[in-house]
């Protein structure tokens, strides 16, 4: 990806374009006495195309930061960890409950801040141990308690 | 009522026992996150929102105001310290206050940051009172054309003050207003971009959307770089100034909160421009300008004065027109709109207790930071001690804890965690995305505002040119995007020093 704002560009220029057509079509846009639901989009859309064209133009054509656009910083893996770690999280969330999800999140990041397991597993009992007290015992807060329920029952 | 009477009431209601309890958990909260490098205002606030689900309007803005203003005293304290400024605010001051300690006078640096932050405060206090007044009176002459023009100069001026391209920025402010008309149209009671997703009906909530690309991607960013922190001093005393350093900063202090409260009031400045703006100005006008950076107590006075006031002036927009001028305005307009008071001109005199308790607890909030801020520099210092490995978790499970607790439903967890990868890559991409945020928030207000007036029009899109007040407004946009296009921005060399 040499040219990430290229990209960028191409991306919004179609999400402009589907936003004016889908305005069009499926929500119509009335008439300026009495504007339809898809004005407001389609005008927007329509900003969006332009802005992006112009944005394209400049990119390929006029004479400036080229620079800006050919590093972007490597190093990114732990950050791709964290998001992974946080898309799982999210997906367990429900099915196994706010403390198991919890307790294994902050297990995975301390992991990979490079803290030894038996750090890593004392300052994740103590974090979700804190959080368990704050959130559910002191604000009663309705979080899921997943597969766990069954001992409730 | 006159003024002096309404700040009177205003205090009358600040002192209640729970919004003065309120009002120094604020600040206290807001000083802890000014000190801690890595989780900035705007994140700070976007985490601790859903806690106002639980308390009244006042109560909860005197909160939130309090966890502003305190991160701008908070920052100061490691830019002195550390040379790692707390919030980007706070950048300025790095500069003699870091030189100040060094030389071993770290006491006098972080007395005259507070004592500068306190004075400048205090006088914006009263500035605020006098001007949102005045100012809320004028925008009760405004109609809906009126209100659509002032609201796409505030999304100009914001895409216009933003840190590089002004494209990116308007591109961002568009992606804001789309994102905003998802969910049903309550004009038509038509359904827009919810492509059969029971999820969106309801559109996408802010809080997520906040917490997401604040709170998620800042945390996510600072994976990729290691904070290291040294506390350059052991023990810190003296710190009160002397009669010298008194004398050499007293005009700075001035000086500086006056460049903050009027920079601080214009829509998208913020808090980082008046700052170095401050900066600049007693550099140019001291005799010894070689000296600054070398530990001139002028160059931590004048910007520490500057971001105080300019903190609290960027409330003037919100409470007299309901435009909020930075995104943590705009978070402070959602909370308001979460109890369902909607920011007006008529705002003020509708809720006189909100405005005049929250301007009066702002200075109460002054002199509680006053008194925290010195004798509580030791805890700081401890605190800057505790390693970022264990905070950022913390920082996770209370942005998914507020994100699900909204409305049970882990969708917002996933809209969350959604715009924490979004909020990281336009990080990446050297987009901003406050202008999203604003447009977010100002989105349905400028739909209806943009139908009303081709309602009363007619549809002749004239009307927007005929009406004095609208012109001039559109005009000042005109200006702002034919200038950015032909010039380079001033703002860009600023910008540019801060990073």
């Amino acid at each position: 990806m040499r040219f990430p704002d290229l990209w960028t560009s191409f991306f919004c220029l179609a999400t402009g374009i589907f936003v004016c057509v889908f305005s069009y079509t499926n929500l119509g846009l009335g008439h300026l006495y009495n504007p339809g639901s898809g004005l407001f989009p389609f005008v927007t859309g329509s900003v969006m195309g332009v802005l992006s064209i112009f944005l394209i133009w400049k990119t390929l054509f006029l004479k400036g930061k080229r620079g800006e656009n050919k590093k972007i910083k490597h190093g990114y893996s732990k950050a791709a960890f964290v998001m992974i770690s946080l898309l799982c999280y999210g997906l367990l969330f429900d099915p196994i409950g706010f403390d198991l999800s919890t307790f294994m999140l902050v297990l995975f990041l301390l992991k990979i801040s490079a803290y030894s397991w038996k750090k890593a597993i004392f300052w994740s009992v103590i974090i979700v141990g804190a959080s368990h007290i704050t959130f559910q015992s002191l604000l009663e807060l309705n979080l899921p308690i997943g597969f766990l329920k069954m001992l409730h029952m | 009522m006159d003024t002096f009477s309404n700040i009177i009431y205003g205090f009358s209601v600040a002192l209640q026992p729970t919004n003065l309890l309120f009002c120094f958990i604020g600040v206290f909260l807001g000083t802890l996150i000014g000190v801690l490098p890595g989780i900035g205002p705007v994140g700070a606030l976007s985490i601790l929102l859903p806690i106002t689900y639980y308390l009244n309007p006042v109560t909860s803005i005197i909160m939130m105001a309090g966890i502003f203003i305190g991160t701008q005293y908070g920052g100061s304290t490691t830019s002195i310290l550390v040379n790692i400024p707390g919030e980007a605010s706070s950048v300025a001051t790095c500069f003699d206050g870091y030189a100040m300690c060094r030389k071993g006078r770290a006491g006098p640096a972080l007395g005259i940051s507070a004592f500068g932050s306190f004075i400048a405060g205090t006088l914006s206090v009263f500035g605020l009172a006098v001007f949102s007044s005045a100012l809320a009176r004028f925008g009760l002459r405004f109609g809906p054309p009126e209100f659509f023009s002032l609201m796409i100069l505030a999304l100009t001026m914001v895409s216009y003050l933003a840190r590089g391209s002004m494209i990116k920025a308007l591109i961002m402010a568009a992606w804001g207003l789309l994102l905003s008309s998802v969910g049903k149209d309550l004009v038509t009671g038509k359904d827009r971009f919810v492509f059969g997703i029971p999820f969106f009906l309801d559109g996408i909530n802010l809080i997520p959307i906040l917490m997401g690309l604040f709170g998620i991607s800042e945390v996510v960013s600072n994976m990729e770089v290691s904070i290291k922190r040294e506390v350059f001093v052991k023990r810190i005393g003296g710190l009160f100034p002397d009669a010298r350093d008194w004398k050499d900063s007293i005009g700075a202090i001035f000086r500086g909160g006056f460049v903050g409260f009027f920079l601080g009031a214009v829509p998208g400045v913020g808090t980082i421009i008046p700052t170095f703006l401050a900066y600049g100005i007693e550099k140019k006008i001291s005799k010894t300008p070689e000296r600054f950076g070398e530990g001139m107590i002028q160059g931590v006075a004048a910007p520490e004065a500057a971001n105080n006031a300019a903190a609290q002036a960027s409330f003037i927009p919100l409470f007299s027109l309901g435009i909020p001028s930075t995104a943590v305005m705009a978070i402070l307009m959602s909370a308001l709109m979460i109890h369902g008071l909607q920011p007006s001109p008529l705002m003020i005199q509708n809720n006189p207790d909100l405005f005049w308790g929250v301007v009066s607890s702002m200075y109460i909030g002054n002199v509680m930071l006053l008194i925290l801020n010195l004798p509580l520099i030791p805890l700081w210092v401890q605190i800057l001690r505790v390693p970022y490995s264990l905070l950022f978790p913390l920082i996770l499970i209370f942005s998914t804890v507020g994100s699900y607790a909204i409305r049970n439903n882990v969708g917002d967890l996933i809209v969350m965690i959604a715009f924490g990868f979004i909020g990281y890559l336009i990080k990446k991409l050297k987009f901003e995305p406050a202008p999203l945020i604003l447009a977010f928030i100002l989105g349905p207000l400028i739909e209806v505002a943009f139908r009303q007036s081709l309602t009363i029009s007619r549809g002749n899109l004239a009307i927007f040119l005929t009406r004095p007040m609208s012109l001039i407004l559109l005009t000042i946009t005109i200006i702002l995007l034919g200038s950015s296009l032909l010039f380079k921005r001033k703002i860009d060399v600023i910008k540019d020093h801060e990073e």
